[in-house]
């Protein structure tokens, strides 16, 4: 599975997949999984945005798309080949991006409430007072 | 303690010196945090609208002696290749500081008539102000990251600031949810980008791609260059990423939403260009690495007639302006799109587009800000009928921004529209500049249908027209309309700085 | 203030009293629009009185009579200077924009075609400024009045006098924007608001053709200065030939902003719409000035456009063509404004051709005394609609001779001038024109003969429907009710004097340009100042010879006949029963091109009966269906239709909104990847 979204990814062959050996097993975690892990996550958070109809959860489908942005970030840092390894901008980016969600998670909130107690609803559907 | 200070003593003086403007903004945006908590009555916290202007004018000070001469070395990297100060940067500090100080003279009276708290507003635009500059300053996508944060999450406040209105409460939502999304569509593209290069510096991105030949080799280079684009393309409301734009420009304040369509444009436009320009293009070549400038020109084209047909059908002065705005960033992304073709002349066009366009919303927002009343007040057109005769400076002032907006000489709307579309003629791409040039047909009518009815048409039965009152606002709009036309009539200034500002980015190295 | 002319070198001097020229009027329209106004707000308060308004018109036309001193002191000084040398006056005022190699000034120059445009736009000017005094009187809104049209001439001077297309497209859109503004005066009447809506929106169609031309000439030349230009023109680096169709391409589009200022087809719907303006505004832009911005235009870029022969040949064609259909639509209106209205589009479209077949001198002859005989008629028009208290329709005319004997005269005066009676200014002009048309060998074969008898028949259709329009107006028996007959009176002397100028300019304006075949060999005056201006064009245009006499001939019968078949169907009891007969014969053509409009004198003219056919085909498609219901009505529509779909798309909901950015991210990546791998 590794080298089948290697070849996906039209990623290069040396990129070390954990466990030794380019030619690791289905198991054998390396950059490829995380790289699907954090794809996968993003598309799911996308897709929670557009669909789910609770703002909080919308909230919450943002914040994990965050989420996979960290895991991309730290596993390029970790598997990464050369330039990659020798700085550590991949991890550093990842506190910055969990500080700013924390951020936007409060401010975030916060206009939640005030919505919901001028609305009583925080359905995102029957927020449309706005529009045309 | 002391260790610390020993530690800042240390570091490269230059760091500190380049970012000083910036620094004072957000000295300025604590100080104003503190002091309306110590201020019990809620009523009597004006001033610090005042010490914001007062903040905001020693940062300008500051600013204009780098400009002139403070800083020796234009375009060096520092904070360890994070940011840079160049003349780019100055000259937009110098226009984030003038729109904020426009913004908060629109708001000083009107503040109050809106039911906004005079404790809340002032540091977050102070917050908006330095995150715009801290975006436009950076060189690394970390940087800009963090400035765009800290620009944006203020904004999310400030739309919803009109707190007992539903409709100010939407709009902060809808900005909200779409900005975070769009956040993490830019976050994505860095990563995905940092994947490909294992840099984040501009610098470094465009190393790797020179010597890898381009995108064309890397997949994951494309898709983070496109996630990028999207993200940036929210910012400055570009099809079809433009959605939010007449909805939460229509619900928030209306001070805000000129600060939002002056400053955040500009800055997004800046930004962006900035990362494609420096990062994904390289001199010497005949265009750029990747074919991002084809792409601009679809959403220009995409962005203009949309903005114009819409607002074509819009009766509300406020939304109709929301909707003109976004046909301006298309227009604005003309110059953009010539960019990988005309050079310095594409850039500098879409830099000369988006100040004039600033200066023009502070005028248009600046009269609707005049009209706008807790209940009631004037928002469709029909209500300013016979504006002309009841309000002459403020008729006069949207007839003004009216002409600027459709590109009518010697306004300052004109000239820019002339860079552009003269870039696109420049760069071979003909067909845009001729569809700009027929979409700022169709725009004419929209705006003359404003001047129409402040002059042509009487007002139905004697309607009330009273403006707030307040001299801080009627002097935001005279500045503003002053330098509409005076930019207009004499652009040499402006425009060698836009020429200093953009040409480096195009010396090859 | 010293006024000095200083020799820059070359041909060129600079004199820095060329800026006082628009400035005059400028101020004027601030003190009138600014100063007294808030003056007025003060003695209200204060004195408990207004200014008197005596204020307004003083500073006005004080303005305008500076101005014209200005000019005709700069016309005198360059008249001083040996011709030989083709001596210009420059005047670079600051400089406007630089970037990328282009740079503007804010500059003026005075060279022998701007004189001549400017001593027309300021004298005449200042005398319909005078006119207006009396006509307006009974006005409101004086002062606005008189802003506006101080700010006209102030527009109107820069596009004549800017030194570069930039600045001169600033006074082409200042022109419109003050036509605009006049011709929606009367804002309370909706539909005049609209008509001067419509004059802008047209005005914007040609004014984009205008910028994107000058974006082309721009990429071909590398300046947009016209001496630069010239000189980028005449080098022998430059080849037509290497730029197939860019050159041809941008002085098409140049020439539609012409149209569209100039009221050529297609763009002429503008025109006869703004009569809804006052008709001292009708004399000055609408005939003396403003039309003819696209005729100077081409004048002064004569040097590139006699580098392209299928330019000239759009322009002179549409010309052509424009003169005759505006000719024939000029037979069924019944508002004497409105046959003045496609008059002047019909006489613009001679100067076009003027233009079109190389003979520059003879558009701005044309031109010149156009502006004498079209201003002298609209305001002998005004002076009617103004002695018969508003009435325009000239059914309800007639026998005002007797009443009004002074405009009677001067219009009949102007008549026979635009009509192309000898010796009256409009024949030597006319004349010329066809006798180049046919002559001319700069355009594409064979369409200098099809032009010259298009431009003939034009010629017979002016001498009939003005000759009417003065039958229907002054002469027979009156068709006034009793009531407005009693109250029939000659007009004010402000205006009668005015018209008594005019009427004697377009008398003897024509012997400025007398034609070669006249015995002796009189110096022609115009052409020969003019010649320094053409001089870089001339070398390459050719003209055969002719027997110039033999075409005067011809051109006065067919004057001649013109005239006499109006008097034998309008003043001749046979004549008005053979038209009556005539209509009977028609009818089935008449309910199948009924038009409540112009129906009852449309088959009046059994000669051009064919012609009015066609061209009542023509307006019906061309205007009535293209224009009006395509272009006006239908894009209108469909531009709606457009806005409110993308409306639709914007249905409030912000998950809607995320799936239009998901959806667009996702066509974004996969374009980039298209692209890239």
């Amino acid at each position: 599975m590794g080298d089948l979204i290697n070849q996906i990814l039209n990623l290069p062959k040396d990129l070390p997949l954990g466990g030794g050996g380019s030619g690791g097993g289905l198991f054998r975690i390396g950059l490829a999984h995380y790289i699907a892990l954090s794809a996968i996550l993003f598309s799911v958070g996308a897709l929670g945005v557009m669909i789910r109809r609770n703002v909080i959860t919308v909230l919450m489908s943002v914040e994990l798309m965050l989420n996979a942005v960290n895991v991309a970030f730290i596993a390029f840092n970790r598997f990464g080949t050369g330039i990659h390894t020798q700085n550590s901008h991949g991890q550093i980016f990842a506190f910055f991006v969990m500080a700013v969600a924390a951020a936007e998670a409060a401010v975030g909130l916060a206009i939640i409430i005030n919505v919901f107690r001028l609305r009583e609803t925080v359905n995102v559907d029957e927020l449309d007072v706005l529009k045309h | 303690m002391p260790g610390m200070f020993s530690e800042l003593a240390k570091l490269d003086n230059w760091s500190q010196w380049s970012i000083a403007p910036m620094a004072i903004v957000f000295a300025g945006a604590v100080a104003t945090t503190l002091i309306a908590g110590f201020v019990k009555d809620s009523t009597r916290r004006s001033f610090i609208g005042q010490i914001s202007i007062f903040c905001l004018a020693i940062a300008a000070a500051v600013n204009y002696v780098q400009w002139t001469g403070g800083w020796q070395d234009p375009g060096r990297l520092v904070w360890a290749g994070s940011m840079t100060l160049d003349y780019l940067t100055m000259l937009m500090n110098f226009v984030f500081i003038g729109c904020a100080i426009l913004a908060i003279l629109i708001s000083l009276n009107t503040i109050s008539e809106l039911g906004i708290e005079y404790g809340e507003f002032y540091p977050l635009i102070l917050f908006a102000t330095g995150g715009m500059m801290c975006m436009v300053q950076a060189t690394d996508l970390l940087m800009i990251f963090i400035g765009l944060e800290v620009m944006s999450i203020p904004l999310y406040i400030m739309c919803g600031m009109r707190r007992s209105q539903d409709r100010s409460a939407e709009s902060s939502l809808k900005y909200f949810i779409l900005g975070a999304l769009a956040a993490g569509f830019l976050l994505y593209g860095v990563a995905l980008t940092y994947g490909a290069t294992g840099v984040t510096s501009l610098h470094g991105i465009q190393r790797w791609t020179m010597e890898n030949g381009g995108l064309a080799a890397n997949p994951l280079l494309t898709a983070g260059l496109a996630l990028i684009l999207a993200g940036f393309a929210f910012k400055i409301a570009l099809a079809p990423f433009h959605m939010w734009t007449p909805d939460v420009y229509e619900g928030a304040p209306t001070f805000v939403t000129a600060f939002m369509s002056a400053a955040v444009k500009a800055a997004g436009f800046v930004t962006l260009f900035r990362i494609l320009v420096t990062g994904f293009f390289q001199n010497g070549y005949t265009a750029s690495l990747v074919g991002w400038g084809e792409i601009i020109a679809i959403l220009a084209v995409l962005t203009m007639t949309i903005g114009n047909f819409s607002a074509l059908v819009t009766k509300n002065v406020k939304r109709m302006l929301a909707w003109s705005s976004v046909a301006h960033a298309g227009y604005a992304a003309v110059g953009l799109a010539a960019a990988p073709a005309a050079g310095a002349d594409g850039v500098g066009g879409v830099l000369f587009y988006v100040i004039g366009y600033a200066l023009t919303s502070f005028v248009s927002f600046g009269v609707v800000a005049a009209f706008e009343k807790q209940n009631g007040g004037l928002s469709q057109v029909e209500d300013y009928r016979g504006l002309g005769y009841s309000q002459p400076f403020y008729a006069f002032a949207m007839t003004v921004a009216m002409f600027a907006l459709a590109g009518i000489p010697p306004t300052v709307g004109f000239l820019g529209k002339w860079y552009v579309f003269k870039a696109a003629v420049e760069a071979n791409i003909t067909w845009l500049a001729v569809i700009g040039v027929l979409n700022s047909l169709v725009s004419v009518y929209y705006y003359l249908r404003v001047v129409v009815a402040m002059y042509l048409e009487s007002p139905e039965e004697q309607a009330e027209q009273e403006p707030i009152k307040s001299s801080a606002l009627w002097l935001a709009v005279l500045i503003s309309t002053v330098l509409t036309i005076g930019v207009g009539l004499f652009p040499k200034k402006p425009l060698g700085a836009v020429e200093k500002s953009v040409s480096p980015m195009f010396v090859k190295k | 203030m010293q006024f000095t002319l200083q020799h820059l070198g070359g041909n060129e001097y600079s004199f820095n009293l060329l800026y006082l020229i628009p400035l005059f009027p400028l101020l004027g329209a601030a003190i009138n629009g600014l100063l007294w106004p808030l003056l007025n707000r003060i003695t209200l308060v204060f004195a408990e009185r207004k200014l008197p308004r005596g204020l307004v018109h003083v500073t006005a036309v004080g303005a305008m009579a500076a101005s014209a001193g200005a000019a005709i002191i700069a016309f005198l000084k360059l008249r001083g200077l040996p011709l030989s040398d083709s001596p210009v006056f420059v005047f670079h005022w600051w400089d406007w924009f630089q970037a990328g190699g282009l740079k503007v000034a804010v500059a003026f120059r005075y060279d022998q075609l701007t004189a001549v445009m400017c001593l027309i736009i300021t004298c005449i000017g200042a005398m319909i400024h005078v006119y207006s005094i009396g006509y307006m009187s009974e006005e409101e809104s004086y002062n606005r009045y008189f802003t506006y049209l101080n700010l006209f001439v102030f527009f109107m001077l820069i596009l004549v006098m800017g030194d570069s297309l930039p600045l001169m497209f600033v006074g082409w859109e200042g022109v419109g924007l003050a036509s605009y503004l006049l011709i929606g005066f009367w804002f309370e009447d909706s539909e005049k608001a609209s008509a001067g809506k419509k004059a802008f929106i047209v005005n914007r169609v040609g004014d984009a053709g205008y910028l994107l031309g000058m974006f082309m000439l721009f990429v071909l030349f590398g300046t947009l200065n016209f001496s630069e230009l010239a000189d980028k023109a005449a080098a022998s680096g430059f080849s037509p030939a290497d730029h197939p169709w860019m050159l041809s391409a941008a002085l098409i589009c140049l020439f539609i902003g012409a149209a569209g200022k100039s009221a050529q087809i297609p763009l002429y719907v503008w025109l006869p719409d703004a009569m809804a303006g006052p008709t001292p505004v009708s004399a000055l832009i609408h005939a003396a000035t403003m039309v003819t911005a696209g005729v100077y235009m081409i004048a002064r870029l004569n040097f590139v456009y006699a580098l392209s022969p299928a330019a000239m040949t759009v322009v002179a064609g549409v010309g052509a063509a424009t003169a005759l259909f505006a000719a024939t639509m000029g037979f069924y209106q019944n508002d004497i404004k409105k046959v003045l209205a496609y008059s002047t589009v019909s006489q613009l479209g001679f100067m076009f051709i003027a233009v079109g077949v190389g003979a520059w001198w003879v558009g701005i002859f044309h031109l010149m005394t156009h502006a004498f005989f079209k201003a002298c008629l609209f305001l002998g028009a005004g002076s009617v609609i103004h002695g018969m208290h508003h009435e325009q329709d000239m059914r309800k005319m007639g026998g005002l001779k007797s009443y009004m004997p002074i405009t009677y005269w001067t219009y009949f005066l102007a008549t026979l001038a635009i009509a192309g009676i000898p010796p009256f200014s409009g024949f030597f002009s006319k004349d010329e024109i066809l006798y180049k048309a046919w002559t001319g060998g700069n355009i594409l074969n064979p369409a200098g003969k099809v032009i010259f008898f298009t431009g003939l028949l034009a010629a017979l259709c002016t001498a009939f429907y003005m000759f009417r329009s003065v039958f229907m107006t002054f002469h027979g028996e009156s068709r006034a009710d009793e009531h407005t007959r009693e109250q029939i009176h000659e007009s004010p002397r402000t205006m009668t004097a005015v018209l008594a100028i005019l009427a004697f300019l377009a008398t003897s304006g024509g012997f400025l340009g007398l034609p070669h075949w006249i015995p002796g060999h009189p110096a022609n005056v115009l052409e020969h100042w003019l010649e320094p201006v053409f001089a870089q064009s001339a070398g390459s245009l050719v003209f055969h010879e002719a027997n110039g006499f033999l075409f005067a001939v011809i051109s006065v019968a067919v004057a001649l006949s013109g005239i006499l078949l109006a008097r034998y169907f309008y003043l001749t009891p046979a004549g008005q029963q053979k038209a009556e007969a005539w209509r009977q014969d028609f009818n089935s053509i008449y309910t199948l091109v009924q038009n409540k409009y112009y129906v009852d004198e449309f088959y009046d003219f059994a000669i051009v009966k064919t012609i009015h056919a066609f061209s009542v085909l023509l307006w019906r498609i061309a205007d009535a269906f293209l224009i009006d219901t395509v272009a006006v009505n239908g894009l209108a529509q469909i531009t709606y239709y457009a806005g409110y779909a993308f409306r639709a798309l914007q249905t409030g909901n912000v998950q809607r909104y995320a799936v239009g950015m998901i959806a667009g991210l996702a066509v974004l990546a996969a374009v980039l990847a298209a692209k890239g791998g």
